[in-house]
């Protein structure tokens, strides 16, 4: 038999070596523990704060609100300020053009 | 009501004992698909841990479209993949880590013996796992649920959820593919 059909035979064998393999099995107690795994997740869910709000969509969403929160505010404040100062300046403005100001010389240097 | 389906339901109502028993049904089924593709028994255990907390977790969007057996490789199939990914990225790592000092761990190669196959294939199989290591991830999965976990095309196309012709292409180029790292093998030793 010369090499190559050697080599042949070897490699059809190892192709043919997992025929009728058996399954493996894993070691025991698995189910001990997945249970005991399930556990500690689902108290770590209950007992860790961060649990909660490290989750993707918790922290996104966290983030969405505090942003529309900000954004809100910020508006509302210019409208604000705008009308405040606006109500603010008005009266200013009338009191400078006006002939009846009353000061305190008006007071002292009263005419006859 | 089909029995993986009577299972579901008893499990969402919190029968721990349902959960027991899909466990015990399909914990060999979990641990043998992994341990194929892993190549490695602490790995493959760490796995099938992780699909059944996952199972667990997600078995309230299981409409019941495919079988329990199907959902749970997929599961397992996922995990698996995920895992040996990341295994690959820290050895690419592994290696520009080696030039900021930190000291590089000896990882050697270890021949693996899959537990069920028998005594005088062993040798044979050992290589065929080496080659089969080789193989692209498809081609991969593909060849072992139909060598080592005895599905037909039609099962491995659902679990691959691809289409028979695709699962058929898959394993002619597999079987090619293997039979040249195979030959290549034996030439060099």
């Amino acid at each position: 038999m010369d090499k190559q059909s050697h080599i042949n035979q070897l490699a059809d064998e190892a192709m043919g070596s997992a025929d009728n393999a058996k399954r493996a099995t894993p070691p025991p107690y698995l189910s001990t523990r997945v249970n005991s795994r399930i556990n500690k997740a689902a108290n770590a869910y209950f007992t860790n704060p961060f649990y909660f709000i490290s989750k993707p969509a918790v922290a996104i969403g966290a983030l969405i609100f505090l942003i529309t929160i900000n954004i809100t505010a910020l508006l509302l404040n210019k409208s604000y300020t705008i009308v405040a100062h606006t109500a603010q300046s008005a009266p200013d403005i009338a009191d400078e053009n006006t002939d009846n100001l009353t000061s305190i010389y008006d007071i002292v240097n009263i005419e006859p | 009501m089909s029995q993986s389906e009577a299972l579901i339901n008893r499990i969402k109502q919190g029968d721990k004992t349902a959960f027991t028993a899909v466990m015990e049904l399909y914990q060999d089924m979990v641990y043998n698909t992994a341990i194929s593709i892993v190549q490695n028994a602490a790995d493959a255990d760490d796995i099938t841990q992780d699909v059944f907390v996952k199972f667990y977790q997600t078995m309230g969007t299981f409409k019941g479209a495919c079988k329990l057996s199907t959902w749970l490789y997929r599961i397992t199939i996922s995990i698996t993949v995920d895992t040996e990914r990341k295994k690959k990225r820290k050895k690419r790592f592994a290696f520009a880590e080696s030039f900021f000092g930190k000291e590089e761990e000896q990882v050697t190669a270890v021949e693996f013996n899959h537990p069920g196959i028998a005594l005088e294939k062993k040798e044979s199989a050992a290589a065929l796992f080496k080659a089969m290591k080789q193989l692209p991830e498809n081609q991969q999965i593909a060849f072992m649920l139909h060598k080592l976990e005895g599905q037909n095309y039609q099962e491995i196309a659902e679990i691959m959820n691809t289409t028979l012709t695709a699962v058929e292409s898959l394993m002619v180029r597999a079987k090619v593919n293997l039979k040249k790292y195979l030959q290549s093998y034996y030439t060099n030793i």
